[in-house]
């Protein structure tokens, strides 16, 4: 423990948190949770700062935080190759991409092809090309946390619902909580662009997350695994199910329309 | 009366769903003026930014009658190939409307279509407000909902909150993701709903639900409407 952390006389002072702790949990509690382990710290001495060493005590708006930084974090390489390959080629990076398509995967006619990479070539309308491709990098990166909010939420609130069923008492604010540490592992999938490395980052962060959001989905909810693992399937099953439904249905009607 | 300059900090305490803005909104002398002027604030902002982000995304991208005549040659070999006809100039009159009507919906060539959607946007989140809060309304004094519909009125303008990260689209190619908006929002309905009605946790989501399954519903009967008719069609 740092020593301004004591008056002179020895005693505890209360701690001076950062304008920030109010939105992002501390590295203690990241650690633990992913590490798996969502029990209750052994509290200090005191007990002054137990809310900052135990991985449950993370409010909302510190899990929201967290999706955030940990989105930014992961997009940060993404963002740099991005900016240096669209800056290089003068081009917005969904145009690149379209180009990059069109050439990998040669599915198109070969003149609509070739329409679509002479279109990926123009320059911007007003702004000088460099600009345009370093705009165009910064809103891919912003679309990062973006993203990641979307599923944090709405999967949540879906696993929440799911958990319910079993009876589990979480709230829906200490749920998303709670859940949010299963951002910090993805952070390894910003290392994507390296050959080779990133592909086996991606691989391990997509598992690790699974396994702390496994781990705390069980801490809030007290289930056993097994209903644990249930819940959190059950949506994405759900959502299969009627998307093959409603897949089948729109067929059939078409195929009954055209014969 | 509330100063807008409290908005942020109820705008931030309304996304992770905490109770004091929405206990701000029910003790209010006046609950659904403060939410429509709330509402009102965040919609200009989000159109303001629409307006600007999009002008900065027709800037960033090649001209829009550049962009046309690069792309007829291969919209006229597709043509031709999947039997749309094989008149070269037929197409490019038709290629030709088709775009001026696409691009000028999406404001791409000039900023008119985007001026008049950052004008709608408040009328659309003010009206989705008024007729979302009254069928939860409805449906939560079914429930057994103590709620007035003033106070209502006010808890639920919190979810226009989320539609605040709209502002992000001022930066070009950003988009935010209307799922996220939509189940953001609900989520704080169900908490408005939940406080001002005194409504179990299972009443207060069915009450919030009803307004988007009616939507749902509305929906599914026309588009039955419209298969049935094609259906009919088809084997005429």
């Amino acid at each position: 423990m740092n020593s301004s952390f004591l008056h002179a006389d020895g005693t505890l002072a209360p701690q001076r948190h950062a304008w920030w702790s109010d939105w992002l949990p501390s590295l203690t509690q990241v650690q633990q949770a992913i590490q798996l382990r969502f029990e209750a710290a052994p509290a200090p001495s005191v007990g002054l700062y137990n809310d900052r060493t135990d991985a449950l005590a993370i409010t909302m708006r510190q899990g929201l935080g967290l999706v955030v930084v940990a989105a930014l974090l992961a997009g940060f390489i993404p963002f740099l190759v991005n900016s240096v390959t669209a800056i290089g080629l003068g081009t917005p990076l969904p145009l690149i991409k379209l180009a990059q398509q069109t050439q990998r995967f040669n599915v198109m006619p070969s003149q609509l092809g070739q329409s679509l990479q002479t279109v990926a070539g123009l320059a911007p309308a007003l702004f000088p090309r460099w600009l345009a491709a370093l705009l165009s990098a910064v809103g891919a990166w912003i679309n990062w946390p973006l993203n990641w909010l979307t599923w944090w939420l709405v999967y949540g609130v879906a696993t929440l619902l799911a958990t319910k069923i079993w009876g589990a008492p979480p709230t829906l604010q200490r749920f998303l909580a709670v859940t949010s540490y299963a951002a910090a592992p993805l952070i390894l999938t910003g290392l994507g662009p390296i050959p080779c490395l990133g592909f086996v980052a991606q691989i391990v962060a997509v598992v690790w997350m699974l396994a702390v959001y496994a781990a705390s989905v069980r801490a809030i909810t007290r289930l056993d695994w097994g209903h644990t693992i249930v819940a959190i399937l059950l949506p994405a099953a759900v959502v299969s199910l009627v998307a093959f439904a409603l897949t089948l249905a729109f067929a059939s009607t078409f195929m009954r329309m055209i014969f | 009366m509330l100063q807008p300059k409290h908005y942020p900090e109820m705008v931030g305490k309304a996304l992770v769903f905490e109770a004091e803005p929405f206990l701000t909104m029910v003790e209010d002398d006046n609950p659904w003026v403060e939410g429509l002027f709330f509402v009102t604030c965040v919609g200009v902002l989000l159109g303001a930014a629409h307006f600007i982000g999009g002008l900065l995304w027709t800037a960033s991208l090649p001209p829009a009658d550049a962009v046309r005549a690069a792309l007829l040659p291969g919209v006229q070999q597709v043509a031709a190939q999947i039997g749309l006809g094989d008149d070269p100039t037929q197409i490019a009159a038709a290629f030709r409307q088709f775009w001026g009507w696409g691009a000028g919906f999406f404001g791409y060539p000039n900023g008119f279509a985007r001026f008049f959607f950052a004008i709608l946007q408040p009328i659309e989140l003010v009206l989705q407000w008024f007729f979302l809060t009254l069928v939860t309304f409805a449906a939560a004094r079914l429930l057994g909902g103590k709620g007035t519909l003033v106070k209502t009125l006010g808890t639920m303008a919190l979810s226009a909150a989320p539609y605040v990260l709209g502002i992000l689209t001022i930066i070009p190619f950003v988009s935010v993701s209307s799922l996220l908006l939509s189940v953001w929002s609900l989520l704080i309905a169900y908490r408005a709903i939940a406080i001002t009605h005194h409504l179990s946790w299972q009443r207060a989501a069915l009450a919030v639900l009803a307004g988007p399954l009616l939507l749902l519903l509305i929906g599914a009967v026309i588009i039955a409407i419209v298969m049935l008719i094609l259906t009919i069609r088809g084997s005429l």
